[in-house]
This record gives structure tokens, C-alpha cells and sequence, in this order.
């Protein structure tokens, strides 16, 4: 495994180019290497837009992002590939691929001029991931024979055959039953890389990120940790509920809840 | 350097697979090319077809025991034609395989996307109206530039209708089809009416055309076409999983795209021009592959160009004799399996 990379973000925003629309206004953050930075939101704040603009996806129309000092655009598409990888949520058309091959793309960034071909070390890297996900039983199957819930551990598995940095994730844990949330929310938790996830549920992000950022309609409402950023005041605002902070007994845990009225 | 060694071994075993497999195709490719030669309204034996070709190549290796009329048709009618239609058939093929898995439709297709309509196109300007003003190389040149413009067509059109989902893409390939094919008509109807027939029948799609020194355009384009494509193979599996994973796997997607998109136009392009249209065969083998080798394309491309060229070979074989000693243009006899396998497709898809 690599070592973690710190992130920079310098008021970065993005305007939509046909209509001018601004999606997201402009924000700065600073995550320290190897931490878990949650980004919290309703729908149509702004999150899947910030996380297209962290994985290199589209250009911020204002701002820089710098990895480890190093501004992401300064380099080639390639290289940031090595450095940060990304598990979304695109639906994959049936191309009859197995599971072993869709995983073995993640070597793709590392490949010189034929890339087709796997050697030892991809092997090795590719079995490690399988294995790391538990889906070395249906390594060889068809990704349109498994459930949403496989298919996604496949893309993590990718993403970590891609032996990044940083890694990037857009809503983890849909589709995934309980069991599996808490698998991968495990698994993001003891990599030692630096991670940066949308996540829906506050108190699951509260558990697992050391960093929170809140976004409501492209601005950023609030930045730091999860037990400064989750107060009643901020949630109610950004959500637009009414919010209690409880603590579950016997753990005496803090809890949220969310009321209409 | 034992771990090299042995890198190098399992580099070995993911080749066996694809090496047996190129192996026996060949075989096939070798099987059907001697019966496709044979069969026609004169039959000729196989033995005489090889010893033609052998003498051809390493003069007096056997004793001439054929007529000086049968060796003329093998040599210089039924065996460029064959070479022909395996060079048609693999190219139509890989095309098929690259755009589907660059559009991420399966449904793909020269000919369903109008790329094989603007190829003629081009080609019939250059045959009725423009004069061949670079020799032979007009043609092909023409119809490549045609191919590209519908091309840009379909990609234009579809961006500018928001048709992105598999179903539309080819629904604004047919319909820019359409809109060519008109245009093309009225370049025949303007012609000139002693060469409309010729035009006409070439546009139908028909190997007959074949001819030794022409062999060289299309085998050209479509080698150094085949393995500028064989070594993206990785690009090409990425593309299917769709544009932001791609990208975020260091593939500059739009850019990509848009070469792949060039060198289908090209091939299709030179096809089409010593060819004719002969529609389905990049919607056909590849899936029919895929179902076979699975979805990797490093197996997909190069199965698919031989599929493509044994299954052109067989289907001339059969143009040729179900009205013997008439020779059915190819194009018809493709599209109607291929419309059927379309039908076929559409009811397994839904």
C-alpha cells in the first residue's frame, strides 16, 4: 500500500457551460493525509458535482485543487489516475466482462503501451483485491449475474487494484443490505489511504469520518469535525428538519434524529 | 528475475487460450477459403484450387493437370474475391466490436449507425460525378471521407437530441441513414444512365468486383487499422463500464473516442468501397462472439475478425449458388440473416 496524500482544495466552484447554471459555489478544505472526509448534503447540493471535480472528471471553472501540493490539472490524466481512484455510481451496460476482468481494469493507469496483458505482479495485486472484498468466489461470473450489492463490492475491488493514494467514493452504500453498509464502511475505515466519501446517512458519517463537509444548494454550510458540524442548528438548516441530538443507551452514543415537525 | 521468469510464464498461459483459439480459427479460415474457391458454377476440386494457388506462388512445385480456363478462375476471379471477402468480413467485424464498445451499445453498427451510408455516398459522387482525380486511391478516399461525415452526423444529431440511451443512438443512425440514401439516389438519378446499373448493382453489396492489383487498399487499411486497435484493447474494456470510470482509470474518454470513431469511419469507408454495402456483419459477430470468449476484447477483437471473415466467405458461398448460375448481390443475403438475427437480438435484449 501507498502512502496518503494531503488534499488542498482552493474555492474551487462549477458553472453548468450551456445554461450558465452555477452548481456549485465557491468552497476550500484542507484534509490531512490518511484522514476520511465525509460529504454530507440533500439531494441536488452539490456532492456528486465536488467529488466529478476531486477525481479529475470535469475542470473547476474557478479554484485549484492541489494533491500533495501538486495541482491535479498540472498533471497528465494518466498520472492522476495512479494517485486517485474512484468508485461512482454509473450503471454498467452488459458487455459480458467477469468480475476478475472488470477488477483488472484498475491496473489499466499502470500499464505501458500494451496493456491488455496482466504479469505477476497484477496477478498477484488483482487476487489480493478480490480477496479483500470477498468475491473471489465469483471472480469468474459475469458482473450481470450478481446482485447490486455484489456488483458494487466488485467496483471497490477495482478501485483498490487501482492502488491509489486517495480514494473517492459516491454514495458507498446504496443498494448494499446492512451487513454489506457496515462491510464497506469497515473496509474504508482501516485503509490507510486518504479517503473522501458522499455519504447519505449523517450518523453513519459521523462514526466513520474524521472530517465532515456540509454542502445545502452548492454553498458550503460548514466544515470540520463531524461533533462540531452536526449541531441541531446546521442540520435543520441544511435539511430542513427539525433535528434532536439523542444518546442510545446503554452505549451512550450520540444519535440524530430528524423530525418534520 | 525469478519472479520475471515467472511473470513471464503466466503471461504464456493467458496467451494459450487466445493462441488455440486463433489457431483453430485459422484452420476454419483455411477450410472454408478452399471450398468458397471450389464452389461455383463451374465446381472445381479442391486439390486443383491449392495446386493453382501453390504453383502461383512457388512456380512448377506441381505438374499442370488442369485447364488453362480453370486456372484462370481460380486465380483470377474466385480467389481475390475470396481475399476480398475475408478482408470485408474482419473489418466489418472489428468495426462492429469497437464502436459498440465505444458508444457502450450493443446494438452498434456500421451499418444501423449510416456509416456504411455515407461511405457509398462518398463513393458514388466519386464514380458518377467528380471523375477519379487521384486514380484509384478516389474512391476509397471519398467514401472514407463520406463514412466520417455521417459520422459526425449521427454524433452530432444525437448530442443535439439528447439520444444518448442504446435504443436512440441507433434510431438517429437509421434515420441520418435515411437522409443519406436520399441523397445518394439523387446522385445515381443525376448520373450518368449507362453507369447508374453498375452503380446500382455495387451498391447492393457484391464481391465480384475483386481484382488482384486493388486487393492492396483494403488490406492496407485494414491491418494497420486492426492492430492500432488490437493494442487499446485495455481502452476498449474500460470504455464498457462507462465515461467517468474510464476517465478516472487515466483514459482521456472524448479523445479516444473520437479516433476510434475516425478509423471505424476509414474502415468502413475503403469497405464499402470495393464492396459495396453489405450491412450486419459488425452487429452480428461480435456478439456472437462475446458469447463464445466472453467480454475481454483482447479475445473479442481477434476472434471477431476471423468470425467476420469465415462467416463473409460462407455467406458469398451461398450468394453465389442458391441462383446459380445468377450471382445474388452479398448485401441481400446479409440482410436478411442479419435483419432476422436483429429481430432475434431485440427480443433477448427486452
Amino acid at each position: 500500500m501507498k502512502s496518503p496524500v494531503s488534499i488542498d482544495v482552493n474555492d474551487i466552484s462549477w458553472t453548468e457551460p450551456r445554461n450558465k447554471q452555477k452548481i456549485l459555489h465557491p468552497v476550500s478544505f484542507n484534509l490531512d493525509p490518511g484522514k476520511i472526509l465525509g460529504i454530507v448534503g440533500p439531494n441536488g447540493a452539490g456532492k456528486s458535482t465536488l467529488l466529478r471535480l476531486l477525481y479529475r472528471y470535469q475542470k473547476p471553472s474557478t479554484g485549484v485543487i492541489k494533491i500533495d501540493g501538486k495541482d491535479i490539472w498540472s498533471m497528465s490524466a494518466k498520472k492522476v489516475a495512479c494517485i486517485i481512484a474512484a468508485v461512482l455510481q454509473e450503471q454498467i451496460t452488459d458487455f459480458a466482462l467477469t468480475v476478475r476482468e472488470i477488477v483488472a481494469l484498475g491496473r489499466t493507469p499502470h500499464k505501458q503501451w500494451f496493456g491488455s496483458l496482466n504479469d505477476l505482479n497484477d496477478e498477484e495485486i488483482i487476487e489480493n483485491s478480490l480477496n479483500r472484498l470477498c468475491i473471489l468466489k465469483f471472480a469468474d461470473r459475469q458482473l450481470n449475474t450478481l446482485s447490486g450489492g455484489e456488483r458494487q463490492r466488485v467496483m471497490v475491488a477495482r478501485a483498490l487494484a487501482q492502488e491509489t493514494r486517495l480514494l473517492i467514493l459516491d454514495e458507498p452504500t446504496n443498494h448494499l443490505d446492512i451487513r454489506q453498509q457496515l462491510e464497506v464502511l469497515e473496509l474504508i475505515k482501516d485503509l490507510p489511504i486518504t479517503v473522501v466519501t458522499s455519504l447519505h446517512d449523517l450518523n453513519m458519517a459521523a462514526s466513520i469520518c474524521d472530517e465532515v463537509l456540509l454542502l445545502k444548494e452548492g454553498h458550503s454550510l460548514a466544515f470540520g469535525h463531524p461533533d462540531n458540524v452536526f449541531c441541531k442548528s446546521k442540520i435543520s438548516e441544511a435539511f430542513e428538519v427539525i433535528t434532536k441530538q439523542e444518546f442510545l443507551v446503554p452505549s451512550n452514543s450520540k444519535h440524530i434524529t430528524f423530525h418534520l415537525a | 528475475m525469478k519472479n520475471k521468469i515467472k511473470g513471464s510464464l503466466s503471461l504464456f498461459k493467458i496467451n494459450k487460450g487466445l493462441g488455440l483459439l486463433i489457431l483453430l480459427s485459422i484452420f476454419v479460415l483455411i477450410i472454408s477459403l478452399s471450398l468458397a474457391i471450389s464452389v461455383g458454377a463451374v465446381q472445381i476440386s479442391t486439390s486443383t484450387v491449392w495446386g493453382v494457388i501453390i504453383n502461383k506462388l512457388y512456380p512448377e512445385t506441381f505438374e499442370t493437370i488442369w485447364s488453362k480456363g480453370r486456372e484462370s478462375i481460380v486465380w483470377n476471379v474466385r480467389f481475390p474475391r475470396s481475399l476480398l471477402a475475408i478482408i470485408v468480413g474482419s473489418g466489418l467485424a472489428i468495426v462492429g466490436a469497437s464502436l459498440q464498445a465505444v458508444t457502450r451499445n450493443p446494438l452498434a453498427d456500421p451499418h444501423l449507425l449510416g456509416i456504411s451510408s455515407g461511405g457509398a455516398f462518398g463513393a458514388i459522387l466519386a464514380l458518377l460525378h467528380t471523375g477519379l482525380f487521384i486514380g484509384l486511391l478516389t474512391v476509397p478516399l471519398m467514401a472514407f471521407l463520406g463514412a466520417l461525415v455521417a459520422t459526425s452526423i449521427v454524433l452530432g444529431v444525437s448530442r443535439f437530441t439528447a439520444a444518448t440511451s442504446a435504443d436512440r443512438l441507433v434510431l438517429v443512425g437509421v434515420a441520418v441513414s435515411f437522409i443519406i440514401m436520399a441523397g445518394a439516389n439523387i446522385l445515381i438519378f443525376l448520373g450518368d444512365h449507362r453507369a447508374t446499373h453498375t452503380v446500382v448493382f455495387w451498391m447492393l453489396g457484391g464481391l465480384g468486383f475483386a481484382q488482384w492489383d486493388h486487393l492492396i487498399y483494403p488490406l492496407a487499411t485494414l491491418i494497420c487499422c486492426g492492430i492500432w486497435l488490437f493494442f487499446k484493447t485495455d481502452i476498449l474494456n474500460a470504455m464498457t463500464v462507462g465515461d467517468e470510470t474510464a476517465t478516472t482509470l487515466g483514459i482521456r474518454v472524448q479523445n479516444f473516442r473520437l479516433i476510434v470513431f475516425t478509423i471505424c469511419a476509414l474502415i468502413t469507408g475503403v469497405m464499402v468501397a470495393f464492396s459495396g454495402m453489405i450491412g450486419f456483419i459488425g452487429l452480428m459477430v461480435p456478439h456472437v462472439v462475446r458469447m463464445i470468449v466472453g467480454g475481454n476484447y483482447l479475445r473479442v477483437l481477434p476472434v471477431s475478425a476471423f468470425f467476420g471473415a469465415i462467416l463473409l466467405l460462407w455467406t458469398d458461398i451461398a450468394a453465389r449458388t442458391i441462383m446459380a448460375p445468377e450471382d445474388m448481390p452479398i448485401g441481400i443475403v446479409t440482410g436478411l440473416v442479419g435483419g432476422i438475427f436483429f429481430v432475434w437480438l431485440l427480443r433477448r435484449k427486452l
